[in-house]
């Protein structure tokens, strides 16, 4: 990975980096990356489809415990009423 | 009277029954213990007040004969990492620094309902990314346990702090969270008990999530006792949980003693010529020794794939949290750094909240997701964590339980671990990572002294839900070993 492509996947992240820290994290990336390269030698030709021990339950969708707005506006950034505000997005 | 705070859970279960002494006495003395061991940094917040509050109602019961359980009136440690109702929750992470969760997690809901008191919420590595506590944002924890020459050294990771409160006795026993061995391997640095149960055992409901296919909580206590009886109380069904698993809990006290005779136990041999330090290896050897005096009949088994653990694990961990850690973004909680856009405010909130380590596995989960390499990375190790799982359900043909280290190590000094790298870092991880990849139940339990005085921890691994067996092996290994924590 180069300083180009560090930028898109932090891009993509929503991180950023300046110059050095780009310069370290590609190191560590691709070094880590180098190691994983073990796995390109695992044969899993005998394995279909993904690992699932139990299959994901599903609840019905209804309102179970009401309404908590109140308490979920609690650690909201500057709220405007029941709102969240965020910077302004359309001109 | 003995201190109080030296007593296992079962011993001041005991002691509340007949009256010996009061929650509140006891609740008192872990307070003051947990005051003169700010040194260990092990608790992010105290929350004293609280913990005395409870210990009040708890002794209302105790007097009225109408305890709710053994755990009615201890006081507990709590990871932070547990969401608790109206009391602070970092993950110790600066981003969520200042957070107060509006609900209760399920585990410590269950805690609370079975009475026991919060004593304060521990230290951990920064959203139990690491292996030795020195990510966390409040600061390293400190290892009650010190080489012989007095050297310190850390308490392990990631729930270090829960493990350094039990070790230096300010508190009864505390919930940790183990997603490639943050109970077990913290819990062998400080010479304490952990169990990381079967996945689906216990709710993940209220933790925050870091990889939510391999997150476990467990127990981490004095004893294996206490750890069978705070396991108890933690796991159940849960509706707010899909993955979590609708089978009853055994009572695990009611069996603990009933030892290991005619128990069939596997050593991998993989494990075996691994450039196992010797030390290690002398306490694994050990360990076969006293399972075997008890009665169990110990073998080689083959594990073939774990060679692909570690990378498996580093990519599938760090994908789940890239997706889970997308939630910070300053706009509903959290810290929130200004900036002239959307976009802008989204990456200066990420870049200033999150760690190093953090940000260093939210690119690698990112990368591995990214277009162009889904296939080669993500999907190729989904496919290698089936192998590693196959692997056991083979060994559990002819075994009971596997036996094996917990760490490659004992625990490392601050000025070692900055000499690590990232990949020497994760490869700390090599016993621990594939039993959350197999979703397997383990335990972890000192069982020897290595000549610097740190201990050596034995790692029992079990089949799908049967924690029974582990706590039944390791009840043995405790009785029997040579290790003491006093």
């Amino acid at each position: 990975m180069d300083a180009k492509e560090i930028n898109h996947i932090a891009r993509l992240a929503r991180l950023k980096f300046d110059e050095s820290a780009v310069d370290s994290m590609a190191k560590d990336l691709n070094d880590i990356l180098k190691w994983m390269d073990i796995l390109q030698s695992a044969d899993t030709s005998s394995v279909t489809g993904i690992e699932e021990t139990a299959p994901l339950r599903q609840r019905e969708d209804k309102v179970t415990v009401g309404s908590l707005s109140e308490k979920l506006m609690k650690n909201a950034y500057e709220p405007y009423e029941h709102f969240f505000t965020v910077p302004k997005v359309v001109e | 009277m003995a201190d109080l705070t030296s007593l296992s859970i079962a011993e001041l279960s005991k002691g509340f029954n007949n009256k010996e002494f009061s929650s509140t006495e006891v609740t008192k003395a872990y307070i003051e213990n947990m005051e003169q061991g700010r040194k260990y940094n092990a608790f992010i917040t105290e929350t004293a007040e609280y913990a005395l509050k409870q210990a009040l109602e708890s002794d209302k019961r105790i007097s009225k004969g109408e305890r709710l359980s053994d755990l009615d009136g201890v006081p507990l440690g709590i990871k932070d990492l547990f969401c608790t109702e109206n009391i602070r929750t970092t993950a110790a992470s600066k981003i969520l620094e200042n957070f107060i969760p509006p609900y209760e997690s399920t585990v410590t809901s269950k805690l609370l309902r079975a009475g026991s008191v919060f004593i304060g919420k521990t230290n951990l590595d920064e959203f139990a990314m690491g292996g030795a506590n020195l990510t966390s944002y409040f600061g390293q924890a400190v290892n009650p346990v010190k080489r012989q020459d007095g050297t310190e050294v850390v308490t392990g990771g990631s729930s270090g702090g829960s493990a350094a409160a039990v070790a230096a006795d300010m508190c009864a026993g505390a919930t940790g969270t183990d997603t490639g061995g943050s109970i077990r391997q913290p819990a062998a640095f400080c010479g304490i008990v952990g169990i990381k149960p079967t996945y689906g055992r216990c709710s993940r409901y209220g933790i925050i999530a870091y990889a939510s296919s391999l997150d476990q909580a467990g127990p981490m206590t004095k004893t294996v006792e206490d750890a069978a009886i705070m396991l108890e109380k933690m796991a159940g069904f849960d509706e707010l949980d899909s993955t979590s698993a609708d089978i009853s809990v055994p009572d695990f006290k009611a069996t603990l003693k009933n030892g290991v005779k005619g128990l069939k136990i596997g050593m991998p041999k993989e494990f075996l010529n691994n450039d196992l330090n010797s030390e290690i290896a002398s306490a694994w050897q050990e360990g076969k020794e006293i399972l075997e005096k008890a009665g169990a009949e110990v073998k080689e088994v083959s594990l073939p794939n774990m060679k692909y653990a570690l990378a498996t694990y580093y990519i599938i961990a760090p994908a789940e949290a890239s997706s889970n850690l997308a939630r910070y973004d300053g706009v509903r909680f959290g810290l929130r750094v200004d900036g002239s856009s959307l976009d802008e405010m989204y990456e200066n909130t990420r870049s200033a909240g999150f760690g190093a380590e953090v940000q260093r596995r939210i690119m690698i989960g990112t990368y591995v997701l990214s277009a162009g390499y889904y296939d080669a990375y993500y999907l190729k190790a989904l496919n290698v964590r089936k192998l590693i799982r196959q692997d056991y359900i083979n060994a559990f043909k002819e075994v009971d339980a596997v036996l094996t280290p917990v760490a490659p190590t004992t625990a490392f000094t601050i000025e070692e671990s900055k000499t690590f790298d990232p990949v020497t870092n994760y490869l700390q991880d090599a016993f621990t990572v594939p039993v959350n990849l197999a979703k397997l139940p383990a335990i972890s339990v000192p069982v020897k002294k290595a000549s610097n005085g740190l201990p050596i921890g034995l790692q029992l691994i079990g089949r799908d839900f049967d924690e029974e067996t582990l706590f039944k092996g390791a009840y043995v290994l405790e009785q029997n070993n040579s290790w003491s924590r006093k």
